[in-house]
């Protein structure tokens, strides 16, 4: 979270600092990373984020012990860059106290809450049973009414992808839950954070009871298995997921979980298991996994034991029980890269759109993913529908304020007649729809709508006038709406908390298909198809039962409709997500003259007036098919999962497939009525009370730190991180000390107090401190070359702003005043001064973060400052710096990394530049080149060497070793203070020096890079060679 | 040049630095010797429950209200079953792995030992000997004697997660791999060994019968009754649901807490089922049953206390409570005792079935209580031990 990022300046003795994109990390920030149990793969284990907890925290001691503070302008390399989490609303948090729960929401989604509190509650008296466990505690549930909104949340200081159902934060036991306009699917979500938040502290508990460390957890498959498996029954994703990973071997028995640890697939296969364990060996072994998870560390051990079996026994029989459900169907099923032709294949592809321009050029225009950053991309394709060349990139997002975001699995495309492609992004705090020509491959239009936060799927009318889509208003319901172009005007269709998604508009114009779950099977996650009658409004169903439909789409002549669906068996198990279709030719209540007699209904006379409806399905794939169009041409496009990958695929013969269906069923609809269905609620006053929301501040992280080094001796601190209920307010305490004598205790302490604000846009920050003791400073202009280590007391205040300008950029200004007396024995010096500084940065950020650094995009950072002493006049300079960094991928895997800095401090008493090491200037010693004028140039190649190494050899699984990558670098600087050619060799002042070499990157555990580096020197501008060198470090790349 | 005060402090020194070290080592070699082991009473409890019926049940007079006497840290949470007492000692093992003496007048150690790694069932005591179940450790049964400080022998094998049972000269009990197993008290030697079916391991302490019969459960729902003596299947049924938590005999019954909800009563000299009663939903886990003078009582997951004819399975009445009832009830001449997981020790009345009394805890209550007259003793979270007595008694002896 920037907030917390853009204050590591005032922190005294930051580390350096840095970003990872949509995953932020730290180097040292007060220690408020906050355990969270999720990540941008879903989850990160608790560990691992307490581990980085305490790194920071003793960085961030030690730091302070060794540098002390930092004048604010001068900070040189304690700057950081990384994106910005914004909060675009000021939400009016409210507290709602149930039995069990204490909930925040904000008054837009009382309805909304009142609902989550039922669900809460109904998920806590079933847990209590399933755990036999009570909570000793209420729970902090916080709930936001769409995903939009949950992005903003200050719970987590990561940035939030679109698929984040929920989290449970192990901190102060917080659930934060969106809702995404589909009540189901809400008490599903509850339900599932409810069996983490039981988990957590059941295991806690028996550890506890056994005297175990607390921190061991369950294995991340198991946990989130779990509360999969009793959130509610196996749905059609799940069947798709384990579907596919089973027909296209991609399937990972139980003992190589870790090899997809994190995935959406690991989630899946937990479920799996779980449901296995509690069919075979009984419902009652899960808790009682949870019970013997003390044993052993090893959880292999802990199955064994509880299902008094070996462990290889029990994979195996989940091996054959897994298989046994779905290998009898292999004879039957389709395989999509087989029967159908591939469009795009490479990376991540959905949401297809056909136009034929007119120039006769046929394109398919889609979402994509092919190497980081999402876009809308267009693939051209001949008359056979063969692609001719690759996918070339309509609209680039994911890099400015404009295209933000996409919504790559909920929002589809849409082309007008004449050529206008509407598509959705998110760009500020909500989303818009834009408007592209594609005849002249220009954005012609963007839309905004001031009360809807979320847009999905806008659909055009034939005419172009209009544009239909989804959206969720602030109370969190689903509902459809009109734009009308001309007019400027916003009709909604429906107002009621039912899900309707997936717009498409009928070629006549008569008609708005639309999937909704307002049916009476509705109430248990089905989705049926319905038409909205744009005359009269008449809502009208097209399929109707226990079944999950999406994405309708109107065949050209608008006889058809087609559309995915996945259906449950007997058994309640979902089959794939087939393609299937549906005459809307005829009215309703009228039998075709001619229907199929093999599929005639017993009894059915021609002039009688059923309300059924034929549907086919035309596929019968392994996994799944989404989004299906047909085309003027008589195709079926649409976007197939296979191996785990989704690709754009195409059939040809679409009237051919639909007369002779793989199955076919009738719908009667005689009987169809309105579902009418709701769930209950915890209304206030009724079953909950009003709470007051008060800004407590809770202790978050308390941790102490000695050092020992020979320059200061042994010092010691602690710092305590305290926040508010919901992250927006952050108050650190920092003391350390590095007397070494008993009489100087008091005088050599120091203290930092600060608290952060970010719950409105522009995050503000203020402290006070006092620093006192020995300093080793490098840049003081003032220390001894050879050991800048020299007594210095400092009392002051800082006060900063960073205000977000969007998601990539952002404007900060820093003041700090602070007394301070210099005491140098070696030079004699005793100062004082009044110190008033003042800094303004400009920050650009827009690039691609990948395990070991950038590897696309670009950041920048620029800064004018000034310090003067008030007082005396001891001080007076100004400070300038530019460091802008490119990124260039030249292929996939290989980038071209370009960074050119410049730092100008003038003045009395300016500080020093501090570069040299492995995170800059290579050849050099760590900080060995110094000046209050540099300028500085990197070039490097990156390339991977072993990207998987634990697929080689799993034994390094266990090492943490996860990626070995290499550079090939230029590095060169040229450092002065009084002249430019001003030789000062024991800085490596007064001339140009540089380094060529290689290097070797080796990630262990996705969160530590180690380096290594060799190479040649040269001094005097590259004139002569100086020497070989070979460094060793650590640190991410620049 | 060394002077004598300079050699005398160096070896005041060292002496110090030996007998620091001598305390150290020595520390580590704890051990529990209660001389009083020997003396023998009828308000003893030196099994699990008092009794080897596990009816829960106790004549012990416990006068409400009652006050907290003292709070003891035995530095382990506990498993299922009760403390056991004698004379002024109580004893009680942790899932530490340790057994802790404690002075019931004043609420200190008396002496503390390591035995495992974790000690899940119930201790049982025996003349002078008590006899341990480890369910982690070198050893998995260990026989101590409390008197003189020394093992008698220590056997190893598969951990034992329950309780025990001494029929004559003989221990026996089932390991979690669901063998049965005999041993002699005297020497450890196995005498006999018994299999549950199917894999089945166990969850529950073994019952004595006065007939000299064990019955084990199995967690799929297995009923055995075995002569303890040989080992002899005398008969074995099953019901249909598992079985987590240990049985209680009334009369002439075994009533067996199913974990699906549902309540067996099964005849113990037929093993034929009497009658079967539904608590809940299969969702819901039974806690052991109490019974006495006729009637059950027993605690479930979803926080209800049930009164119930044990002649027929008829609910009597029952208690709404906001929290899991996971521990047997302690069911006195006048009132039912039942700890929950929400920290909350209740008494209720037998007559009234209304709520008298009831206490917070520090910590959730998940294993059973003992009582003797006056004294009540409750087992809770995090790793305490609590001695109730009544409010009166102080006041009484201030007057």
């Amino acid at each position: 979270m920037q907030g917390g990022i853009s204050f590591a300046l005032m922190i005294p003795g930051t580390c350096r600092t840095r970003s990872r994109g949509n995953h932020q990390r730290f180097a040292a920030c007060g220690g408020w990373f906050l355990p969270v149990m999720y990540s941008n793969r879903y989850r990160k284990t608790m560990q691992r984020l307490a581990r980085q907890m305490t790194a920071l925290c003793l960085c961030l001691l030690y730091v302070s012990a060794q540098h002390g503070v930092r004048q604010v302008a001068s900070a040189q390399t304690g700057y950081h860059f990384g994106y910005n989490k914004i909060q675009y609303e000021d939400f009016d948090w409210s507290l709602m106290q149930t039995e069990h729960f204490d909930i925040y929401y904000y008054p837009e989604m009382l309805e909304l809450a009142e609902k989550g509190a039922f669900f809460a509650e109904e998920a806590y008296s079933e847990l209590q049973n399933k755990f036999n466990f009570s909570l000793n505690h209420r729970v902090p549930l916080i709930f936001y009414s769409s995903n939009l909104h949950f992005k903003q949340t200050n719970l987590t200081p990561g940035f939030i992808p679109d698929n984040i159902g929920g989290f449970f934060e192990f901190m102060k036991g917080r659930v934060v839950i969106p809702a995404n306009g589909n009540l189901h699917r809400f008490r599903r979500v509850v339900r599932h954070e409810m069996v983490h938040v039981f988990m957590y502290n059941k295991v806690n508990r028996v550890m506890s009871d056994h005297r175990r460390p607390r921190g061991r957890m369950l294995p991340l498959w198991f946990t989130e298995g779990i509360a999969e498996y009793w959130s509610g029954r196996p749905d059609h994703q799940h069947e798709m997921v384990m579907r596919d990973a089973l027909y296209t071997n991609q399937f990972v028995p139980m003992d190589g979980l870790f090899r997809i640890y994190g995935t959406f697939v690991m989630y899946k296969e937990g479920e799996a298991i779980c449901r296995f364990i509690a069919e075979t060996y009984g419902e009652e072994k899960l808790l009682q996994i949870i019970d013997d998870s003390w044993i052993s560390p090893s959880f292999d051990q802990v199955l064994s034991k509880t299902m008094q079996e070996p462990f290889p026994v029990i994979s195996k029989r989940f091996d054959v029980w897994l298989k046994s459900q779905y290998y009898p169907e292999l004879s039957d099923i389709q395989i999509p890269s087989i029967v159908a032709g591939g469009l795009s294949t490479k990376g991540f592809n959905a949401k297809p759109a056909f136009f034929q321009k007119s120039n006769g050029e046929r394109h398919v225009y889609f979402v994509g993913n092919h190497g980081g950053f999402s876009n809308v991309f267009k693939i051209q394709i001949d008359e056979s529908y063969r692609p001719m060349g690759d996918a070339e990139v309509v609209v680039r997002g994911g890099r400015n304020p404009e295209f933000e975001a996409f919504h790559l699995f909920e929002s589809r495309l849409s082309i007008s007649n004449d050529g206008q492609l509407a598509f959705v992004t998110q760009s500020g705090g909500k989303d818009v729809i834009h408007v592209f020509d594609l005849e002249s491959d220009t954005k012609t239009a963007t839309y905004r709508f001031k009360n809807l936060i979320a847009v999905y799927s806008p659909t055009w009318s034939p005419d172009g006038s209009k544009i239909a889509f989804a959206s969720i208003g602030d109370a969190g319901y689903s509902d459809l709406y009109i734009y009308h172009i001309e007019d400027q005007q916003l009709q909604r269709l429906m107002a009621d908390p039912y899900d309707d998604r997936d717009p498409s508009w009928s070629p006549d114009g008569g008609q708005i298909a639309f999937i909704s779950d307002r049916s009476s099977f509705g109430k248990g996650g089905s989705y049926n198809v319905f038409t909205y009658g744009t005359a009269d409004g008449t809502i009208r169903y097209v399929t109707h039962g226990e079944r999950v439909d999406f994405a309708p789409s109107w065949s050209p002549d608008g006889d058809w409709l087609i559309f995915s669906s996945s259906i449950p068996d007997s058994t309640g198990r979902f089959s794939a997500q087939d393609i299937w279709v549906t005459d809307m030719s005829y009215e309703m209540g009228v039998r075709p003259a001619l229907a199929s007699s093999s599929n005639s209904i017993p009894g059915d006379v021609v002039n009688s007036a059923p309300a059924w409806r034929s549907l086919r399905r035309i596929t019968q794939v392994a996994a799944g098919t989404f989004d299906p169009i047909w085309t003027t041409d008589n195709r079926i496009v649409f976007t197939s999962i296979e191996a785990l990958r989704f690709s754009i695929r195409q059939l040809p013969n679409a009237d051919s497939l639909v007369s002779t269906p793989r199955f076919e069923e009738f719908t009667d609809l005689t009987f169809a009525e309105s579902g009418n269905w709701t769930y209950g609620t915890i209304k206030l006053g009724e079953g909950a009370h009003e709470g007051e929301f008060k800004r407590k501040f809770r202790l978050d992280i308390a941790q102490g730190a000695i050092s020992q080094s020979p320059v200061l001796g042994t010092t010691g601190g602690v710092v305590l991180a305290f926040s508010d209920i919901m992250g927006n307010d952050r108050i650190f305490l920092t003391l350390f000390n590095t007397g070494q004598l008993q009489g100087r205790f008091l005088k050599d302490l120091s203290m930092q107090l600060s608290r952060v604000q970010l719950h409105k846009r522009a995050n503000i920050s203020y402290g006070i401190y006092r620093y006192a003791g020995i300093r080793y400073d490098l840049s003081d202009p003032d220390a001894p070359i050879g050991l800048p280590r020299f007594y210095e007391t400092n009392y002051g205040g800082f006060g900063g702003v960073s205000y977000p300008i969007s998601k990539f950029r952002r404007v900060e200004f820093v003041t700090t005043l602070n007394w301070s007396r210099k005491q140098i024995q070696t030079a004699e010096i005793d100062r004082e001064a009044l110190l008033l500084s003042n800094a303004v940065s400009l920050v650009h950020d827009n690039s691609l973060y990948w395990i070991n650094g950038p590897i696309a995009g670009w950041r920048a950072r620029g800064m004018v400052a000034y310090t003067t002493d008030v007082l005396y006049s001891n001080v007076s300079y100004y400070s300038l710096l530019g460091d802008i960094r490119f990124y260039t991928r030249i292929t996939q895997a290989i980038t071209w990394a370009s960074r050119f800095m410049v730092g100008f401090n003038q003045g009395r008493e300016a500080r020093l530049w501090v570069m040299g090491g492995s995170w800059d200037i290579r050849g050099v010693g760590l900080f060995d080149v110094r000046g209050k004028k540099i300028w500085f140039t990197s070039q490097e190649l990156r390339f991977p060497l072993v990207p998987a190494p634990a697929i080689h050899a799993p034994i390094l699984e266990v090492f943490g070793i996860s990626y070995l990558g290499g550079a090939i670098f230029a590095d060169v600087a040229h450092a002065w203070n009084t002249g430019y050619s001003h030789r000062q060799p024991e800085i490596y002042a007064g001339e140009t020096i540089g380094a060529l070499g290689a290097g070797l990157r080796l990630n262990l555990f996705g969160a530590f890079v180690l380096r290594w580096d060799i190479g040649y020197r040269y001094r005097e501008s590259f004139r002569f060679y100086d020497k070989t060198f070979s460094q060793f470090f650590f640190g991410y790349n620049f | 040049m060394r002077t004598n005060s300079h050699i005398r402090k160096r070896s005041i020194g060292q002496t110090l630095l030996i007998i620091g070290w001598l305390v150290l080592f020595v520390s580590g070699c704890r051990g529990i010797r209660v001389e009083e082991v020997s003396t023998v009473s009828k308000s003893d409890w030196r099994q699990d429950g008092g009794n080897y019926s596990r009816d829960r049940t106790t004549s012990a007079v416990l006068p409400l209200p009652l006050k907290l006497d003292w709070r003891y840290n035995a530095a382990g949470a506990f498993g299922a079953g009760s403390p056991l007492f004698f004379g002024n000692t109580l004893l009680v093992g942790t899932r530490r792995g340790d057994m802790y003496a404690i002075n019931i007048e004043k609420g200190r150690k008396k002496g503390s030992k390591r035995f495992a790694e974790a000690i899940e069932g119930a201790l049982v005591t025996d003349g002078d000997i008590v006899f341990i179940p480890a369910a982690l450790g070198k050893y998995n049964l260990m026989a101590y004697n409390l008197r003189t400080g020394k093992h008698l022998w220590r056997n190893k094998g598969i951990p034992f997660e329950t309780g025990l049972v001494i029929a004559a000269d003989v221990i026996v009990g089932t390991d979690i791999s669901g063998k049965v197993t005999a041993v002699d008290r005297f020497t450890g030697v196995e005498l006999w060994s018994f299999e549950l079916p199917d894999l089945e391991s166990t969850y529950s302490a073994p019952l004595l019968l006065p007939s000299g019969d064990i019955v084990i459960t199995g967690e799929h729902g297995s009923l055995i009754r075995l002569d303890a003596q040989d080992g002899q299947l005398i008969w074995q049924t099953s019901i249909p649901t598992p079985i987590r938590v240990s049985p209680a005999i009334a009369d002439e019954s075994l009533i067996v807490s199913g974990a699906r909800g549902v309540l067996f009563s099964i005849d113990l000299a037929t093993g034929k089922s009497i009658w079967e009663s539904r608590m809940g939903s299969a969702e819901v886990r039974l806690a052991s049953p109490a019974a006495s003078g006729g009637k059950i009582y027993l605690g479930t997951s979803e926080g209800k206390l049930f009164e119930i004819e044990a002649s027929s399975g008829v609910i009597n009445w029952n208690f709404n409570g906001p929290d899991v009832f996971a521990a047997p009830p302690l069911v006195t001449d006048t009132h039912i005792f039942i700890g929950s997981m929400g920290r909350v020790l209740y008494a209720f009345n037998r007559e009234t079935s209304i709520l008298d009394w009831e206490f917070k805890l520090d910590g959730r209550i998940k294993s059973a209580m003992a009582a003797r007259n006056g004294e009540l003793f409750v087992l809770a979270e995090p790793r305490h031990v609590y001695k109730f007595i009544p409010a009166q008694r102080g006041q009484q002896n201030a007057d």
